[in-house]
């Protein structure tokens, strides 16, 4: 019979290893093993696993080590600790570190069989409870349709997710920004996401978005792409029939990005900011020439040949100016951003 | 009429024929346009992505350098506008933004009381001037000619107020004033996403096609821009869009200033009609 629990089992002697995968196997349990803690790891980052059965004791990253990465990355994944003569209270150990069971070696087929049927049960159990209800909208909110099928599991892990990674501070820092007061507003009636015309490439639309501020889901929100997708053409703004200014919360989260450097992998909007930047601190204007260059350099050095013609042509047109004009009392500017930077922003 | 006039780096080279052509037909129509001395970028929406308070500290500068002169500030370019607009309007109602905003701006020896006045050339032209004494200038009416009025996001977004936010007239009607027709163009007011063509050039691309194919659909001869980056868009990628998109757009592009050149009879070479990138077409020859 097969069922789709797959397991990973983990320990240094390969007989133990070829046998559980046997035991399990038959149970119609998908198994991979792995003979050392650093493979183990290498093959839980890769697959999608539900239970992982660790030896304790093993040369190298040990079974507590492997429970605690585990753990630390996907808490949903079972872990289920094989422990030697001598190892109990380890054993206890590693169940208040949030192990699901262990098994003293040596095991019987049946025991093993046993032990990996109750946490299976368990977790069945456990996904049934925490699926979504009727009605559940707050979650509904943080399924990505388009990308990630209907996994009954995920919405669980999603929902712990929220418990945990709420950040009530977020709303405050949008709702200080000018433009933002009126987030706790939306009704959600996504007349902005309708109207976005580049909703449909975001990861979360403008709709989404606000709602998740007002949850608090600081991380999913800032390193999402909606953000550098905006545009800014306010259809959004104009549109809101509760005035909640969209854009401009764009730019809020734009900015929480900037400062918190992690958020900036995928986008290339941060890269163009930062070269106009020091652009205009440097000049007082922009110089769309050094800018273009700069930027191009360094996030796609092909479309500069791709563009190459286009330059030339606004080149004769005498579009393009070699040099940069510098504005003449640019001490007054650049003292003025020094201020404002001393001021620290907004927020 | 005299206004303090903010060109905005664009103008200052890319965009230059905008200028020129804005100034020639400014002066034409009993406008002295004199530019803000010492005036530094708005910011855009480029700089107002990486740290608000500086980018509407950047605006507040020339604020308060305009504020020197008893004049209207006009704007030719929309997001300028919109930068500048928004900046003014936020210091009036955020108390503790226009706080900030003062104390950076005394740290530089400057003061900004909140008393500019704040203008796009369109607004200036259709509202100030009036399409009556616009149209008592025309010497040569544009009879026939085909103009597909673009009027872009920002010049009439976040509620500026001088035209409908989703349905403006104002360059429509300035177009009929000239004797020319305005075409059925419904995305008139659709993004072009000048903002996202260096950094994600393939959505950039898909809008300027929506808006190419409307307009070639609906038989424009031309299209007018009233910001130098729709017309950056339009003009200089019109090519590379429909080659990527599998269409042959030849529809040239003009800053709406230089259509109004045409009619007033200003030579063509003062408007800088030559320097787009999209070859002129006949109906427009007729008027060179």
């Amino acid at each position: 019979m097969k069922n789709n629990v797959s397991i990973l089992v983990v320990d240094d002697e390969p007989i133990v290893c070829d046998s559980c995968k046997k035991i399990l196997t038959e149970k119609g349990f998908t198994v991979e093993t792995a003979l050392n803690g650093e493979e183990a790891l290498k093959k839980f980052k890769k697959g999608d696993l539900d239970i992982v059965i660790v030896d304790l004791k093993m040369p190298g990253i040990d079974g507590m080590e492997v429970l605690q990465s585990v753990k630390k990355s996907k808490p949903e994944v079972d872990v289920v600790m094989i422990t030697g003569y001598g190892t109990i209270p380890s054993a206890v150990e590693a169940m208040k570190l949030g192990a699901a069971d262990y098994v003293p070696k040596p095991f019987t087929p049946k025991e093993l069989g046993q032990i990996i049927s109750q946490v299976v049960e368990k977790r069945s159990k456990l996904v049934a409870e925490k699926a979504p209800k009727k009605g559940a909208i707050l979650l509904d909110v943080f399924k990505k349709p388009s990308k990630v099928a209907y996994h009954p599991e995920r919405v669980w892990v999603k929902d712990i997710k929220i418990e945990e990674a709420l950040d009530e501070n977020f709303l405050n820092e949008v709702r200080s920004t000018p433009g933002g007061e009126r987030v706790m507003d939306c009704m959600q009636c996504g007349t902005c996401s309708g109207s976005c015309p580049l909703s449909y490439r975001m990861d979360y639309t403008p709709r989404e978005i606000n709602a998740m501020v007002r949850a608090g889901l600081r991380d999913e929100v800032l390193s999402s792409n909606s953000i550098w997708m905006c545009s800014s053409c306010y259809l959004c703004t104009v549109r809101c029939p509760r005035q909640i200014k969209i854009t401009d919360i764009m730019y809020a989260l734009k900015n929480l990005a900037m400062k918190d450097k992690r958020f900036l992998k995928k986008a290339k909007s941060p890269l163009l900011s930062k070269y106009f930047v020091a652009i205009v601190n440097r000049y007082g204007r922009n110089h769309e020439l050094e800018l273009t260059l700069k930027f191009f350099l360094r996030a796609n050095p092909r479309a500069i040949l791709k563009h190459s013609l286009m330059g030339l042509r606004l080149f004769l047109r005498k579009r393009f100016s070699l040099f940069p004009k510098r504005i003449k009392n640019i001490n007054q500017l650049r003292t003025m951003v020094r201020k404002a930077e001393a001021l620290g922003g907004l927020r | 009429m005299k206004y303090t006039y903010y060109p905005g780096c664009s103008l200052e080279v890319s965009s230059k024929s905008y200028s020129d052509s804005a100034l020639a037909v400014s002066e034409l129509l009993g406008i002295e346009l004199v530019e803000l001395e010492d005036w530094n970028c708005c910011g855009a929406t480029v700089y107002l992505s990486y740290e608000e308070l500086i980018s509407f500290s950047l605006c507040a500068r020339n604020l308060a350098l305009a504020e020197k002169y008893d004049r209207d500030l006009a704007v030719p370019c929309s997001s300028c506008y919109t930068s500048l607009k928004k900046t003014a309007t936020y210091i009036q109602e955020n108390a503790e933004l226009r706080d900030k905003i003062n104390q950076a701006l005394q740290a530089a020896g400057l003061e900004y009381k909140g008393k500019v006045n704040i203008k796009h050339l369109l607004e200036v032209y259709v509202n100030d001037i009036g399409l009556d004494v616009i149209k008592s200038k025309v010497k040569r009416e544009l009879k026939g000619l085909k103009v597909a009025p673009y009027y872009g996001c920002q010049i009439v977004r976040p509620l500026h107020g001088f035209d409908d936010p989703e349905s403006p007239t104002s360059l429509d009607r300035l177009t009929e004033a000239l004797g020319a027709t305005p075409i059925y163009f419904p995305n008139k007011t659709s993004c072009c996403g000048s903002s996202l063509i260096a950094t994600n050039e393939e959505l950039a691309f898909r809008m300027q096609k929506d808006l190419l194919l409307c307009v070639s659909g609906n038989d424009a001869e031309v299209i007018i821009t009233v910001c130098p980056l729709c017309h950056m868009a339009l003009d200089a990628y019109q090519k590379k869009v429909g080659k990527m998109y599998g269409f042959n757009f030849k529809i040239p592009v003009l800053h709406f200033t230089q259509l109004m050149g045409l009619a007033l009879e200003i030579p063509s070479k003062k408007l800088g009609i030559k320097t787009g990138l999209v070859p002129l077409n006949k109906a427009l020859m007729a008027y060179i």
